[in-house]
């Protein structure tokens, strides 16, 4: 009942310094909209990247180029990742024949290669990813057709010269015609469009715009020699990290020892960004708490000043009976109201902007964490505690007799 | 009722010891209203403040009802303001922005009462000083008279055992201080224990007995020759060379 008339009173004196009220608010809203929002923004983006790689498998391991100094086995925190090398590729369609060959828990490696080029069609034109892979590339990336059907074995070994178009790249050549049967220019070799993609959304993935064709005949038709990544598929889960090691001796013999590639399994990414992400957290919640700092000193100066505005009132209330308790209450509780306030509505803005973010960012989801929530209020709290203390002891120090006499 | 025991009032300025009351010994009965006159700067002020509790004297003792209070604590002390004693002030000490009704309810806020009994004690305080008609006014719309009046309710609102008023007729007109000393006259006959601290001499003539402060040295003041009062005029005031008033 106590705290209720506490809170009354502090209410009805925040209502009549609304400006300065309303200022010190703002300050605390940013700071709230700062931390609620990005850290809201990496949970959803972490969500949707754990979310993604789960969907592409857990049983995949993928060679890349790059390095890895020193790595120790089941060492993969944050110095590992800020010490990737990175690199040319060498790695072929070789290697991933090999594996199949030599690795029976393999049962697909799925090599890619790509370069930028122009597609044409009619007086159409646009640059796609040039990419050239295998059969199985789609069943790796669970990838859905929208018209016709995926490139296959007989298109690989009659060199068919068949391509499959992204879902973007065909809107841009074709729009809303039919691009079954038509003939699109890549490289100056005509290529028969046997498959459109539906779209696909897969974060640090961009399928929408490309051309896919067999391997050969990107090696054939460019410069590119060697695959950009190699994608393996593992019988079982739970072989994973042996069958790993399997490939690297695979690859590593064909390489004559060099080791200029690295391999990633899906495991490991997603434990890489959950260091990424911790990072990342880490960074927003030290400049939020910087941000919330200096709202707390918005609010302490305020505050200061309300309560030296108000001496005589908070002499007044003394001399009718208000004892030190009910005044330290009454500014706290005002600090505490303008902080939470603050926070609230930095919470309601951060949803709102989450949603709208949503709205162009389909691939992340847009959930407003409860321990988003939790830290927003809390942080709000800690600070209208730390900084309204100040200026309610200050208000409990004032002597009814002196504060009468001020003018 | 309160009886004060050689109570002297020091502060220090800079290297300077100021006296502002200086043994003062003084009893005042339940129901007596009392004024004190005085130039400025005679300690006045600071004799209605260790009346009120809202000051502690240097030396000396404080009883009320035979308990001395200067051991209280200062939540007990804020405790006893609120309960028993009622304050009116020279610059009648609204908060402008609240509402009339809102001032007055100032004391009850610390007192364990319910918002409807607070706003009906508030009520019958503002219609004893004939201001129940504008209580939802804000008291910075208020005349100087009508702002003392709503000062005078909210001393009054707590029902408090004595009454202090420091100047209560300094700011206003003749029209003016002639209602709020009715007032006060009504006030001295409901039986309430009244002190008034005035440089007025026309507003102390309303009191039962009155003192006269100089250089923080009390003493009674007779109207008429401005002097030491007789045994004839024991009911008013009486003082020895100490300061001793009954």
């Amino acid at each position: 009942m106590r705290l209720l008339r506490s809170l009354s009173i502090a209410w009805q004196s925040m209502w009549d310094y609304k400006g300065r009220t309303t200022l010190a608010l703002l300050g605390m809203l940013v700071s709230t909209l700062l931390l609620s929002f990005l850290l809201a923004v990496l949970h959803n983006f972490q969500n949707s990247v754990e979310g993604q790689v789960q969907g592409f498998g857990l049983r995949q391991i993928v060679a890349m180029p790059g390095r890895v100094l020193n790595r120790q086995v089941g060492q993969f925190d944050l110095s590992t990742l800020l010490s990737i090398t990175t690199m040319n590729s060498t790695l072929t369609y070789q290697d991933a024949i090999n594996v199949k060959k030599q690795v029976p828990e393999v049962v697909a490696a799925v090599p890619q290669t790509e370069i930028v080029a122009n597609a044409h069609y009619g007086n159409q034109s646009t640059e796609v990813l040039y990419t050239g892979t295998t059969p199985a590339f789609k069943d790796v990336f669970r990838l859905t057709l929208a018209e016709g059907r995926w490139l296959d074995q007989a298109d690989v070994k009659n060199e068919a010269q068949s391509i499959v178009l992204g879902a973007q790249t065909k809107q841009t050549l074709f729009g809303h015609k039919n691009a079954l049967g038509k003939t699109v220019i890549i490289k100056g070799v005509p290529f028969k469009v046997v498959g459109v993609l539906a779209p696909k959304e897969l974060i640090g993935f961009n399928f929408d715009e490309r051309a896919y064709t067999e391997y050969p005949m990107v090696i054939a038709t460019t410069n590119v020699r060697h695959a950009s990544m190699i994608f393996f598929t593992v019988a079982n889960q739970a072989q994973v990290s042996a069958v790993s090691g399997q490939i690297d001796s695979v690859i590593a013999a064909d390489h004559h020892g060099q080791k200029d590639y690295m391999l990633v399994q899906a495991d490991e990414a997603l434990h890489l960004v959950g260091i990424l992400m911790k990072l990342i957290t880490a960074i927003t919640v030290g400049i939020a708490g910087v941000s919330f700092v200096v709202s707390g000193i918005g609010i302490m100066n305020v505050m200061l000043l309300v309560v030296h505005e108000r001496t005589r009132e908070i002499g007044l209330r003394k001399a009718v009976g208000a004892k030190s308790h009910q005044v330290l209450l009454q500014f706290l509780a005002e600090a505490l109201m303008i902080s939470v306030a603050g926070s609230v509505l930095g919470i309601v803005v951060s949803y709102g902007l989450l949603k709208l973010l949503g709205h162009y960012f389909t691939t992340i989801t847009t959930q407003m964490p409860l321990y988003v929530i939790e830290a927003s209020l809390l942080f709000s709290l800690a600070v209208g505690l730390i900084f309204g203390l100040s200026p309610a002891l200050k208000a409990v120090r004032i002597q009814p007799v002196d504060a009468l006499r001020y003018e | 009722m309160i009886s004060l025991q050689s109570v002297s009032k020091h502060i220090t300025d800079g290297r300077r010891k100021l006296v502002l009351l200086d043994g003062v010994t003084l009893e005042i009965d339940k129901g007596a209203l009392v004024s004190v006159i005085g130039p400025s700067g005679s300690g006045k002020s600071t004799l209605l403040h260790i009346i009120g509790l809202l000051d502690k004297p240097t030396t000396g003792d404080y009883l009320w009802s035979g308990e001395s209070v200067l051991r209280l604590s200062s939540g007990r002390l804020a405790s006893s303001r609120n309960e028993r004693i009622g304050f009116v002030f020279q610059s009648f000490m609204l908060l402008p922005r609240m509402s009339v009704i809102e001032n007055v309810e100032l004391p009850l806020l610390y007192a364990p009462l319910s918002r409807r009994a607070r706003r009906e004690r508030c009520q019958e305080a503002l219609d004893q000083v004939g201001m129940a008609d504008k209580s939802r006014q804000r008291a910075i719309h208020l005349s100087g008279g009508e702002k003392q009046r709503v000062a005078i309710a909210r001393a009054l609102v707590n029902n408090p055992a004595l009454l202090l008023a420091d100047e209560p007729t300094g700011n206003l007109d003749e029209s003016a201080k002639q209602g709020i000393l009715a007032i006060f006259s009504t006030l001295k006959r409901q039986g309430r224990t009244i002190v008034m601290v005035t440089h007025d001499v026309d507003s102390a003539r309303i009191a039962d007995r009155c003192l006269r402060i100089q250089s923080g040295r009390i003493s009674p003041y007779d109207f008429k020759t401005h002097a030491l009062h007789t045994a004839a005029q024991e009911s008013a005031a009486s003082v020895s060379g100490e300061g001793v008033v009954r």
